[in-house]
């Protein structure tokens, strides 16, 4: 393919190329993943990503904070974690004769909230009112979280005991959820065969700084959106609240979620514009987690297969 | 109602100002001066007004005008009807009621009024230029209506003009609907004004010295001939129009026996072949309905008169077309006694002298034949001139013609010839009509002019019958063979005639005029005759045999109901297609591909598409990338302000292979 164009091609912006290549490097077989995590952080949002204990989150997590030069935290929620285990606390401190705060963990650029389903709502709701305001309160002050602020949460199926599953309103919280799933076998075979991953991570150099992210972050404001994919955008948003296939229709919210990781999907393919397929791309991970099936539906869809009827039914022209 | 709160606009008074212009400016000739002046100084006041907001004219003053103008009107035409002098109200109306134009209801009733009057240009002529100069004003004043309706954005004045087109040519399938099958009635449904018929020129029913000169001055179409067949030669092209029997030495007119009817042929013996032909006869207010000397059937319902006359029930006052058969060669047979005697009716005091040549003529000769002979003879010998304008005869024109002036045009000569027959007991009459036509040979037909009128004569020979006898060929034998040159008449002077023109450019201007009388003879055969028989014919045609007015309203009902259910079908069930061009190669690109076995799915991107048909067809890889990459930044990029790239993508659509290489 001698004359193929820079639109018909992805992976043109060389920086993000090759972040995405170092961390590939560690987390193998999962590029598709990889980017997709990178685009939720463009995004400005969070991720949450639902699987299994052992496929890599927690190295997800870590190396992209390396890759990236950002400073990161991993918390691991229990049933019997508080919010001031997660936020910070005051101690008086005896020489000053003042209280004098201690952060906590959520003051990172990259927290990872691992196994989140494990912890008391009340706890749960401590980091999701950060997550929101990228601020919290204590002790009637008012604290700004560090910029960029990414929170990358874990959530064990749900079928396992001891769990709070997260209501939908937290739900909505997150930009995607993604699954990693287990690697294939020339994956697992390579992973089996070569150095401990943590050896590996330890060698890593950061590729950019925290400022070069908050630009990046801004770039993707500007990539464009034409009529007429927020007429498809629409269209799309228009199928799930007429039809009665879902319990509820995708809100506003989820609407401008889907259009913002298009987005940051666009400008790491190296694009200005944002192309239909990559709202095909993203719309899974964003709209997996919001879309619930209608209850009295008698055959019940697993998301990702919601996902494919709404995409299926609604036409590109 | 809310329209009275408008002001409209200087743009949509200039488009109200221009449409009124474009009404008026055909009628203005036609009337008198000072309606004229009235309406241009008027609609410049119009114009002063809109380029420079002073002040309007005061409520009071446009009332008194308005009182003083209808008033002039009434008392230049002592009447308000009809059609000149309501022609004129109107006109002088509508220029005052640009002087008033305040509400969206006004500017309403200056559209209407405007419609109206461009109809009425259909009552003086009917021509194709005045049929295409009334669409375009038709289509400016529905784009003044679109002006005054879309009042809450500017628009371009295009715009206006395109919507105004769209309507009209929405409007078309309507009208031809309207046109074919609205029924059609003989005659006008109400009675059109007295003066409708006024200027329409022919023959008259009597001929006086001078009559037919003045005619021929005339370069007016009379009627046009289709002949089934070759035509006849030029001595045989005797058009036969009224008989004129009765005379009192000065005026000639047809008198009581002739019109008395016959049965078709009677006892006219046929001496050749037969000729048929078509007639398209232009209005001329008259009954007489001209055919080929002499003839025998004719298509439409007329009477046939004892002197083979075809007369219509009404005066033939609108273009009528009908077929006729005639025997150019013919035996009339016997005369009877009544008509005998009207054809030896000679006035009061024939001078000695007319008296003297006749009895001299009957004297040396043997039969009546041989006085016809002696007479044509002496019109050949003696120095007569064959002129269009002849000098004026007194109290007893025949004896002043033939002893003294001895200049004359046909009907002195016919005029002459029959009296002088008669005084030597030969039975004669004098037939007017018209002789020759100038053939066209782009339309294939002859055309008849007003100046090709002429009067002959007829005289009873007993083997023979009545004998068409033309003096004037004895004098001027050119007058048979070729048309008057109406531009090179002089006073007193002979007769010039058109010979045969040599030169290119007279060749080529002939030429022209024969194509631009060709075009208007279909105009007016298929769309100004398109007459009661034309209708029954074509629904006869259509299988509509003896379509009663019933049928053909309900005809038209059911197909214009059935126009208007299919439109709204159609608008009901079409899948709207994109209006945006760039989506609309799009589609014909993604059809192509289709054709190739490649589907693009419902929900499938153009650059999954694309990759899916390089993978497909490799050798496309080149067109698919350049189309893609040019679609998606079309119609995802930013906006662009050119066109170019757009025509760009229909032009790489249209060269997109469409079968596989």
């Amino acid at each position: 393919m001698a004359q193929n164009s820079a639109i018909l091609q992805p992976g043109m912006n060389a920086l993000l190329d090759g972040i995405v290549e170092r961390l590939g490097e560690i987390i193998l077989g999962k590029e598709h993943q990889l980017r997709l995590a990178l685009t939720c952080l463009l995004a400005r949002g969070h991720l949450l990503i639902e699987d299994l204990p052992g496929v890599g989150k927690t190295t997800l997590a870590h190396s992209l904070a390396t890759v990236l030069g950002l400073h990161y935290q991993r918390i691991q929620f229990t049933s019997d974690l508080l919010p001031a285990d997660i936020l910070g606390v005051s101690i008086y401190n005896r020489d000053t004769g003042e209280f004098q705060f201690h952060p906590g963990p959520v003051f990172s650029h990259i927290v990872l909230a691992d196994e989140i389903n494990r912890a008391t709502p009340k706890t749960q709701s401590a980091l999701l009112e950060a997550m929101e305001e990228h601020q919290i309160t204590v002790e009637g002050q008012t604290r700004e979280l560090p910029q960029p602020f990414f929170v990358i949460a874990t959530q064990n199926p749900l079928y396992q005991i001891g769990t709070f599953p997260l209501p939908e309103s937290q739900l909505d919280r997150f930009l995607m959820c993604i699954e990693l799933g287990y690697p294939d076998a020339g994956a697992e075979r390579e992973l089996l065969r070569g150095a401990d991953r943590r050896t590996l991570l330890a060698g890593i150099e950061p590729l950019m700084s925290a400022g070069q992210l908050l630009e990046l972050q801004r770039q993707v404001d500007s990539v464009h959106a034409a009529d007429a994919l927020l007429d498809y955008l629409q269209a799309l948003l228009d199928f799930t609240r007429q039809s009665p296939r879902y319990q509820n229709g995708l809100s506003p919210r989820a609407g401008l979620a889907l259009l913002h990781s298009a987005k940051a999907w666009a400008l790491l393919a190296g694009r200005d514009l944002v192309l239909p397929e990559d709202l095909q791309t993203v719309l899974p991970v964003v709209v997996g987690h919001r879309l619930q099936a209608a209850e009295d539906q008698t055959e019940s869809l697993s998301g990702s297969e919601r996902v494919r009827v709404l995409l299926e039914s609604v036409p590109l022209p | 109602m809310q329209g009275h709160a408008t002001t409209l606009s200087a743009r949509t008074q200039t488009w109200l100002l221009a449409a009124v212009v474009l009404v008026v400016l055909p009628h203005l000739p036609r009337m008198p001066g000072w309606i004229t002046l009235f309406a241009i100084g008027v609609g410049l006041f119009k114009l002063l007004l809109l380029r420079r907001p002073w002040h309007q004219p005061p409520r009071m003053l446009l009332a008194l005008l308005t009182v003083a103008a209808s008033a002039a009107v009434f008392f230049y035409y002592s009447t308000l009807l009809g059609k000149q002098a309501g022609v004129a109200l109107l006109i002088v109306m509508l220029a005052l009621k640009l002087l008033e134009l305040h509400t969206l209801r006004d500017a309403r009733l200056v559209i209407y009024l405007s419609y109206f009057l461009v109809i009425t240009n259909f009552l003086f002529t009917q021509t194709i230029p005045i049929a295409v100069y009334m669409f375009v004003a038709t289509l400016v004043i529905t784009a003044a209506l679109s002006a005054i309706t879309h009042t809450s954005r500017q628009r371009p004045v295009g715009s206006h003009l395109r919507l105004a087109a769209v309507l009209l040519a929405q409007a078309l399938p309507i009208m031809l609907v309207l046109f074919v099958f609205f029924p059609r009635v003989a005659g006008p449904l109400w009675g059109l004004p007295k003066d409708a018929y006024a200027g329409m020129t022919g023959l008259s029913d009597s001929m006086t010295p001078g009559a037919i000169s003045s005619l021929a001055q005339s370069g007016a179409t009379a009627f046009r001939v289709e002949f089934f067949g070759p035509a006849p030669a030029a001595e045989l092209r005797y058009w036969r129009g009224p008989v004129l029997w009765h005379t009192d030495g000065r005026t000639w007119s047809p008198g009581r026996i002739g019109s008395y009817p016959r049965k078709p042929p009677d006892a006219v013996q046929n001496r050749g072949e037969a000729l048929r032909y078509a007639v398209t006869l232009e209005g001329h207010d008259k009954p007489w309905l001209l055919a080929l000397d002499l003839p025998v059937q004719i298509s439409t319902r007329a009477v046939y008169t004892v002197d083979f006359q075809w007369l219509s029930y009404r005066p033939v006052r609108e273009r009528i077309r009908y077929e006729a058969t005639s025997w150019p060669h013919y035996d009339t047979g016997p005369l009877h006694s009544p008509l005998r005697k009207a054809a030896l009716q000679l006035p009061e005091g024939v001078s000695p002298r007319v008296q003297e040549l006749a009895r001299d003529w009957r004297a040396r000769a043997d039969n009546d034949r041989a006085v016809v002979q002696q007479a044509l003879d002496y019109f050949r010998s003696q120095p007569f001139v064959y002129t269009l304008q002849p000098p004026l005869l007194g109290d007893d024109p025949v004896d002043e013609f033939l002893f003294e002036t001895r200049r004359g045009f046909c009907e002195h000569y016919a005029a002459a010839f029959v009296v002088l027959m008669r005084s030597a007991g030969v039975p004669a009459r004098v037939v007017t009509g018209y002789q020759g036509g100038e053939y066209n040979p782009v339309g294939d037909y002859w055309l008849i002019r007003q100046a090709d009128a002429h009067a002959w004569a007829e005289v009873w020979l007993p083997a023979a019958g009545w004998l068409r006898v033309d003096p004037t060929a004895a004098v001027a034998p050119e007058r048979i063979e070729h048309p008057l040159d109406l531009d090179l008449q002089a006073a007193g002077t002979p007769a010039r005639f058109r010979l045969l023109e040599t030169g290119l450019l007279v060749r080529s201007w002939r030429r022209l005029q024969f194509a631009v009388d060709a075009v208007n003879n279909h105009w007016n055969q298929w769309v100004l005759s398109y007459g009661p028989q034309r209708q029954l014919e074509l629904l006869a045609a259509l299988g509509f045999r003896q379509a009663s007015w019933r049928e053909m309203a309900l005809t038209l009902l059911l197909l214009i109901g059935g126009c208007l259910l299919g439109i709204a079908l159609w608008m009901l069930l079409r899948t709207p297609g994109p209006s945006d061009p760039v989506l609309q190669a799009w589609q014909r690109y993604c059809k192509h591909l289709a054709r190739l076995n490649i589907r693009r799915g419902a929900s499938e991107g153009p650059r999954d598409f694309a990759r899916r048909a390089i993978a497909a067809h490799p050798e496309l890889a080149a067109q698919v990338c350049s189309i893609t990459e040019l679609y998606i930044r079309l119609r995802y990029g930013k906006p662009l302000q050119d066109s170019h790239e757009v025509k760009q993508l229909q032009q790489l659509v249209r060269r997109f292979p469409q079968h596989a290489g």
